[in-house]
């Protein structure tokens, strides 16, 4: 019986060229009793091989190589050959016997990869591997082994005093003499230096293959890994490339002919096999416990928090059916975390959360557990499950035994920093991590790395690249062979035929591993001990070896900790609310019906708001007339691609408006989807449906979701529904509602949203739109302050500010603060102006603006001499910057920006003492009068300044109005004066160009122009490769439609032009105003950068 | 002393164009000049007739493909010839002419500063020779501009800044540079910036600045760019010389086609005479000589050229010796028609003047060695002469050979020195030959050889390799070590191509069990 013992995967980065689950799936093939995966300095592979081991019903062994750099250097081709083989440590190969082996292991590596000071490979001491030796079986390798190197570097004796020192470290009974055949000279001749050495020390033999892929063809790949790895290509990778094909996955049968000289190499692999029991489900992962006082089990001190929260929540509504709803509920939760022994995971996001609350972090939970009374009642949500009628099996079920999934919202940024680092603190260094992802080879970086290993020249690189569609919409022709050909490539010359094959077999290996955005798994005891720990490449950070998917699969429990950029914008504004307009500010106590805040959204007026921004939403929005906070939710969950592509949305817009009567499968259904008007759109609805229809116990029926959404075994998926067809047949359904239902179900249950997370963001959607329609200053301002954030450029969401009425002043260095600001304005309808900040001078660091600030604190400055002079660390280019953008105008004798340029630059350089003497030439009389901007012209008007201004004004002309609109782009990306569309109305009416505000008077199916600057283009997957572009002008955003071919037709224009000209059909129907494009022009308004946020 | 007279030639985007007088067809639609490492090429230059399409300078290639224009990368060879005419072209007016911008990095434009004093009463009034310049170069194919003035700079702006001819005439200097761009002055980053946000965008706005305020702000580089706006800055004129160690070369038309080589070698004799002279005459040697022949034809488009190119290690100073060197060349590699015209172009380097060691080996003259070499290639071949190089490369038997180097001696140290290898030496043979060998257990177990069927007493292998499976043809081998069973025991090395009898395309994989007897070679003895 042969069983492979060292295997490297993929997740030897760049060492492996298959996937732990290829492996497997070969070794069961062969009907293998298991295999071994040792990947360099890891486990990252192993959570993989266990779960495909489970599957194929056959023996995952864990272990790793791992690199010892006391022990030498690996095995170096002879010094005569020239090669560039770079010199690395030797590897121990060392598997996990049993849980202590393990641990062991675990924290071997974690020792060695927290050592090094940043994110890197590392290598272990010997006294590292001493002191974690226990319960661990060290095999002495094959080319990359301590004896291959020894034997190399002293012949015989070195390496039998090598492997003595193995014995010395591992124990007699735990060193294996390995022996490799890869029909190499002088691998061979180490083997019979390693059979001498094993019979001199009574050592048991062993045979390995080392294998790095599961199959020979894949050896291709493993050598295009490796010119990746060194920076090479294939042709100069020389030595560096394996010499033969013959490191794949070998059959036993295969490896008992290859080693019928040394049976007992073989026979030894099962011996060997058989002794290593450990296995992965075995973990030894505990979640920490939460510290509860004496006399409370942290069951009770959880039913008592929840029990506070309840009358906290629901007894001010005054509604006692609610309340003992409420109540029931909870009850019936709590009953199920005690059978399942979570109150310990309840309690510690509670106290994450609770942590957040004290230092005023804004946080709240999305995802299922706002399925949850008891999530509700503990603050970690804000959507009251009872009063909206939430399904609570879609959170957690007794069935599916597994551990749920508490996803915090928090304010991107630094406030979302300080909970990560709360946890740390709390949990320990070797307590917590973040999760990984693991970064794969996908379209354009395989491309990229292929072409690179073949030796492309950077142009063809360039060309193949590009071939590799960049939009989000792919053609149904568009496969990358046809994109070859059309670029001028012969798919089959070898060399391209070959790119072609590596490209797609690349696809999904792992390059390396990156960090999760806030996933963060928290161990009772020691993390180090369940998973490797390494150092992120953020400081301060730490990241496990196991990505999202392989903590669910190993039943490590994670919460993560998300940063939404408009948390950080409600938080502002909960600050900039209270501040200014003198009304307290409690997000969870939002006036429910605010009728402003519905207008807002049923006429699509929702340029920054949250979710119901985008194009696609301000579509929707006029034919659902949201009218109620459902509404919201709907709107939420529906404009996502998987009711798109399952074609969802129209009906149920019909169904809104009456055009279309609202029906049902079956009456049965009624109650379940009688909120979504018969459209099933939830989750929890195809839960419920399941429940309902065919006797689904609630864990049943989210299997059933999951096997239908995740499409992972066809063969569950047929038991499923065989199941449900059953349970729908013993309620007597007719075989067609049968088919229907099924068909309901599938097409919609892998896109489906969770109805509890729709209703989470409709609340944030909720409370943006309410703040934008009440308080629009505080919100612009957090809106601004937060970028980059949304769907749009802050130039727009100043622009549509400004149409509502709000006064936005520019940056001013005798005014402005870091961020921007509200200043009293009470003639204005908003009360309050909206000062820009200076962090909208794009290129002054922030460090140089406090500095300034200071100065401006103790006295304002009197002029740009006294702002140069008192604040030093202000650098010339800062102060012309500050200049051009009119940031200076207000100080002393500024006239306009030019006249603040002047004079900056006199500023900037200061002259000695002697030149200093020299007064500056007396100006003309002729020059010009002030910039146009009103704000200054009312700075600029008092006699006093005028006589002061006539002894130093500047010889430069003011600039023009262009002028002033590209320096303002350019320096800050915005303008507060008009938009550049406005200067040249005139123009544009005579050239028959409708505004964007025009079109929505305007009839159905006339044909129009209309132009605007673009602020976003859009080729959704969802939209057959129809490309959507916003233009907008002074009195708002136009939407147009470019077909296929149209965009084809006038590609260079529409990717390239900031201002665009757009002849087509209007189409306004049921409130959405949209141009279908027939011809594009570019229009030559200005040169100003306008930005266009585009969506590939 | 002659009134000053300055002029100046400036070619816009002369990269651009020193291409577009190759490919006139290319103009009607424009020519685009890229330049840059791809995939960051950029627009580098381009016609007139491109510009008015929209093109710009920094486009990337992609923006520049969207236009309906002829694409080609920048050809510095090209620019420096045609430069080198434009040369010839101003020493037909002056033979003080300076080359303010010629074909670099940076500029894509061409800029000549002539000293013109004193010609009027030989070429005419400062109009006429400015006119007469123009022509000239117009009629090369360029669009040119032109300018005179009694100062050298106000001619390079004002030539820089307007088109045809431009003759300023002394006092107006101000007055004529007025409504140029400020671009012409050619500042710096920096500076042009500085204008740009000061809304500064002509020479006029330049020179109306208060002069001292600017000095505060711009330094004296501020005043000089103003004095130039103003046309009040004197410049002097450097004459442009060739470098020392520019090629040199000697021409020669024969009166009618030579087919033998002993006649050509006596003019090739005189002209290398005259070329090492040449070199003597600045101390140096010469370290290649390329001989380029015209060769008849039945019509001057068949006419081809031969060229060849002998590089001697060292820089040579004997003229027997390069002579020789390029007879053995040319008898190796014969014109492939009569002869009408030679060209020689030597490129010359400083001679060798190390000093050998006193005690080092004596080495043959280096002269001498190089004539033995070039008949040992000659006997053998080009490329089969020099040291073997091993490569980078698990192939078998992987090297190249180089061409012999001088390089020092090593250093020998008794300390250092190694002990004879022990190891057994390998005898390759070349090439392998052909046996037919019988398998058991697909193994050799025996082998037919010289009519000889030999037993094979023990076998080792196979060991196997492949690689450059990328290419077509990739390459993979198998080998086996064997002894033979015959008294004398030698051992011997086999090899087998495993893809010999195999259909499968590609050698990553193992290859399937041969049939007995294919594609086996004796490749080595072990001695």
């Amino acid at each position: 019986m042969y069983v492979e013992l060292h295997a490297r995967s993929a997740f030897s980065f760049l060492e492996g060229a298959s996937l732990p689950e290829r492996l497997m799936e070969r070794c069961a093939q062969w009907n293998m009793a298991g295999m071994a995966l040792l990947d360099r300095n890891g486990l990252y592979g192993a959570p993989r091989l266990h779960m495909a081991a489970l599957r194929a019903g056959c023996a995952a062994h864990i272990g790793a190589e791992i690199a010892v750099g006391e022990a030498g250097l690996r095995v170096m081709p002879p010094q005569w050959l020239p090669h560039s083989v770079p010199s690395e440590p030797v590897r121990f190969a060392l598997l996990a016997e049993s849980q202590a082996g393990y641990q062991n292991l675990c924290r071997l590596i974690t020792r060695m990869k927290l050592r090094e000071p940043h994110k890197s490979e590392g290598s272990a001491t010997l006294a590292d591997v001493e002191e974690h030796a226990s319960g661990l079986i060290c095999l002495t390798g094959g080319d990359e082994g301590p004896l291959a190197s020894a034997l190399a570097r002293g012949g015989y004796d070195a390496g039998l005093g090598e492997v003595q020192r193995l014995v010395r470290i591992f124990g007699p009974r735990n060193v294996y003499v390995e022996v490799q055949r890869h029909f190499d000279r002088a691998e061979e001749h180490r083997n019979q230096a390693a059979v001498r050495i094993a019979q001199a020390l009574d050592l048991p033999l062993v045979a390995t293959n080392g294998v790095c892929y599961a199959a020979p063809e894949e050896r291709e790949v493993l050598d295009v890994l490796t010119t990746i790895r060194h920076h090479c290509t294939l042709e100069t990778a020389g030595l560096l490339l394996s010499a033969n094909a013959e490191r794949s996955l070998r059959s036993p049968r295969e490896m008992m002919r290859l080693f019928r000289d040394l049976p007992e190499a073989i026979e030894n692999t099962g011996e060997l096999s058989a002794r290593l029991t450990y296995r992965m489900s075995d973990l030894g992962y505990r979640f920490p416990d939460y510290p509860v006082g004496e006399g409370d089990t942290m069951q009770s001190f959880l039913e008592k928090r929840t029990g506070e929260g309840i009358l906290n929540r629901y007894q001010p509504r005054r509604d006692s059916a609610l309340l003992a709803r409420a109540k029931k509920q909870a009850r019936r939760e709590l009953d199920l975390i005690a059978k399942l022994g979570l109150a310990g995971y309840f309690l510690i996001v509670w106290d994450v959360v609770e942590f957040c609350r004290h230092e005023g972090i804004l946080v709240q939970g999305r995802g299922s557990a706002a399925n949850s009374v008891v999530c509700y009642a503990l603050g970690i949500t804000a959507v009251d499950p009872v009063g909206m009628e939430l399904l609570f099996e879609r959170f957690l079920s007794e069935e599916r035994g597994e551990w749920p999934d508490i996803d915090l919202d928090l304010p991107s940024g630094q406030q979302r920093e300080q909970a990560i680092q709360y946890v740390y603190r709390r949990y320990g260094e070797l307590g917590a991590a973040m999760t990984a992802n693991v970064i794969t080879y996908r379209g354009r970086s395989a491309a990229r790395e292929a072409g690179k290993a073949l030796g492309f020249d950077a142009e063809t690189l360039t060309r193949l690249t590009r071939l590799v569609s960049p939009w989000e919409w792919h053609d149904h022709e568009d496969s990358f062979e046809r994109n070859l050909r059309d670029a001028g490539f012969d798919p089959r010359q070898r060399r391209i035929a070959k790119y072609s094959e590596l490209c797609h077999r690349m696809q999904d290996l792992p390059r390396h591993l990156g960090q999760h955005s806030g996933g963060m798994v928290i161990c009772g005891g020691r993390l180090n001990a369940v998973v490797p720990i390494e150092p992120a490449s953020m400081p301060g950070r730490t990241v496990i070896q196991w990505d999202k998917e392989d903590c669910a699969d190993m039943r490590l429990i994670k919460v993560d900790l998300l940063g939404l950029g408009m948390m950080a914008v409600l938080k502002d504004c909960t600050e900039l609310v209270p501040a200014h307009y003198g009304v307290p500010l409690d997000l969870a106590q939002l006036p429910a019906n605010d009728p402003p805040t519905y207008r807002a959204l049923q006429t699509a007026d929702t340029v920054g708001m949250f979710q119901v921004e985008s194009r696609a939403q301000m579509a929707a929005l006029p034919r659902n007339q949201p009218t109620r906070f459902y509404d919201i939710v709907v709107q939420v969950a529906i404009i996502r691609p998987g009711p798109i592509a399952g074609n969802m949305m129209n009906p149920y817009m019909k169904r809104r408006r009456g055009i279309e009567p609202i029906t049902y499968h079956h009456p049965l259904l009624e109650p379940v989807l009688k909120r979504t008007l018969g459209i099933p759109l939830f989750q929890e609805q195809l839960i419920r449906m399941a429940m309902i229809v065919a006797n689904f116990t609630g864990g049943e029926a989210e299997e059933l979701r999951r096997a239908v959404g995740m499409r992972r075994s066809l063969a569950r998926m047929k038991d499923l529904e065989g199941k449900l067809r059953r349970g729908m047949s013993q309620n007597r359904i007719p075989p067609k509602t049968q088919d229907e239902i099924v068909q309901s179900i599938s097409s919609f249950a892998l896109y489906g949203f969770p109805e509890s997370h729709a209703a989470s963001f409709a609340l944030i959607a909720y409370a943006s739109a309410y703040l934008k329609c009440n308080y629009l200053a505080a919100f612009t301002a957090a809106l601004l302050n937060n970028q980059p954030m949304g769907f749009y450029a802050p130039a727009t969401v100043v622009k549509d500010a400004q149409r509502h009425g709000l006064r936005v002043l520019p940056v001013d260095a005798a005014h402005s603060d870091w961020p921007c600001t509200l200043t009293p304005s009470p003639e204005s309808e908003h009360r309050f102006a909206l000062r820009l900040g200076l962090n909208y001078a794009r290129g002054l660091a922030r460090s140089v603006a406090e500095t300034m600030l200071a100065a401006r604190a103790r006295q304002p400055f009197a002029s740009i001499q006294d702002l140069a002079l008192r604040v030093p660390e202000l650098r010339r280019s800062d102060l012309a910057l500050l200049a051009k953008i009119g940031a200076l105008n207000s100080l002393g004798e500024v006239a306009h920006r030019r006249d603040a340029l002047w004079q900056v630059e006199y500023a900037g350089r200061p002259v000695g003492p002697l030149l200093d003497t020299f007064a500056e030439e007396a100006l003309d009389e002729s020059t010009p009068e002030h910039d146009a901007r009103p704000e200054d012209v009312c700075e600029k008007s008092s006699p006093q300044n005028a006589t002061r201004r006539k002894k130093t004004q500047s010889p430069l002309r003011q600039m023009t109005l262009e002028e002033r609109l590209v320096a303002d782009f350019a320096g800050t990306g915005v303008t507060v004066g008009r938009h550049p569309m406005a200067f040249h109305r005139e123009q544009l009416r005579g050239m028959d160009i409708r505004t964007a505000a025009e079109l929505a008077t305007l009839r159905n199916r006339l044909m129009v122009r209309v132009a605007g600057a673009v602020i976003a283009r859009q080729r959704p997957g969802t939209a057959k490769g129809f490309v959507f572009l916003s233009l907008e002008d002074e009195t708002g955003i136009a939407n147009a439609i470019l077909t296929p071919a149209v965009y084809e037709e006038f590609r260079q224009i529409v990717v390239r032009e900031k201002f665009l000209l757009i002849m087509g059909e209007l189409q306004n129907q049921e409130g959405v105003v949209s141009v279908k494009a027939t011809r594009v022009e570019p229009l030559a308004i200005s040169a100003a950068e306008v930005r266009s946020h585009d969506f590939h | 002393m002659p009134t000053p007279l300055y002029l100046c030639l400036h070619l816009r985007d002369f990269a651009a164009q020193a291409l577009a007088c190759l490919e006139p067809v290319a103009q009607p639609r424009g020519l685009v000049v890229l330049s840059g490492e791809p995939p960051l090429e950029k627009v580098f230059a381009m016609t007139q007739s491109a510009r008015q399409l929209g093109l710009e300078e920094g486009m990337s290639r992609l923006e520049a493909e969207s236009f309906a224009v002829a694409i080609v990368r920048r050809n510095r060879r090209q620019e420096e010839l045609s430069f080198t005419q434009l040369m010839r072209c101003g020493e037909g007016f002056s033979p003080r002419v300076e080359a303010v911008a010629a074909p670099g990095e940076r500029h894509s434009g061409a800029t000549l500063v002539l000293d013109a004093a004193g010609s009027e009463r030989l070429l005419g009034s400062a109009a006429e020779i400015g006119q007469s310049f123009w022509r000239q170069v117009s009629a090369l194919g360029y669009e040119a501009s032109v300018a005179s003035s009694v100062r050298a700079s106000t001619a390079l702006l004002a030539a820089r800044g307007r088109l045809g001819v431009t003759t300023i005439a002394a006092g107006d200097e101000a007055t004529a540079l007025a409504p140029l761009p400020l671009s012409v002055l050619e500042p710096d980053i920096v500076t042009a910036q500085t204008f740009e946000s000061w809304g500064i965008h002509t020479l006029r706005q330049l020179a109306e600045l208060p002069r001292r305020s600017l000095a505060a702000r711009l330094g004296q580089n501020g005043l000089r760019l103003q004095s130039l706006a103003r046309g009040e800055c004197d410049q002097l004129l450097v004459p442009t010389e060739e470098p020392v160690d520019a090629p040199l070369t000697e021409s020669m038309e024969l009166e009618h086609p030579v087919e033998l080589l002993e006649p050509l070698l006596f003019l090739l004799s005189q002209m290398l005479e005259k070329l090492l002279q040449r070199a003597a005459e600045r101390a140096l040697a010469l370290a290649a000589v390329e001989s380029c022949l015209a060769l008849d034809g039945p019509s001057h488009v068949e006419r081809g050229e031969h060229r060849r190119l002998v590089r001697p290690t060292l820089p040579e100073r004997e003229r027997l010796t390069l002579l020789k060197l390029i007879q053995l060349d040319l008898e190796t590699h014969p014109p492939a028609a009569a002869v009408i015209a030679l060209r020689l172009t030597a490129y010359p380097a400083r001679a060798q003047t190390a000093q050998q060691g006193l005690f080092a080996a004596q080495a043959p003259e280096a002269g001498r060695m190089e004539i033995l070499l070039a008949r040992l290639r000659n006997l053998v071949g080009e490329g089969r002469v020099g040291s073997a190089r091993l490569l980078d490369s698990h192939a078998p038997e992987a090297f190249r050979v180089d061409d012999f180097a001088l390089v020092p001696p090593p250093v020998r140290t008794i300390a250092g020195a190694r002990s004879p290898s022990t190891a057994m030496a390998l005898r390759m043979v070349r090439p392998p030959r052909a046996v037919e060998v019988e398998l058991r257990n697909d193994a050799p177990c025996a082998m037919h050889y010289e009519g000889r069927r030999l037993l094979l007493s023990a076998v080792s292998g196979p060991w196997r390799a492949s690689g450059a499976w990328w290419t077509n043809p990739c390459w993979c081998r198998e080998e086996w070590d064997v002894q033979l069973e015959e008294e004398s025991r030698r051992c011997l090395r086999l090899a087998r191509d495993p893809a010999a009898g195999n259909t499968r395309p590609g050698c990553a994989a193992r290859a399937a069990a041969p049939a007995a007897g294919a594609g086996w070679y004796l490749i080595a003895f072990y001695d």
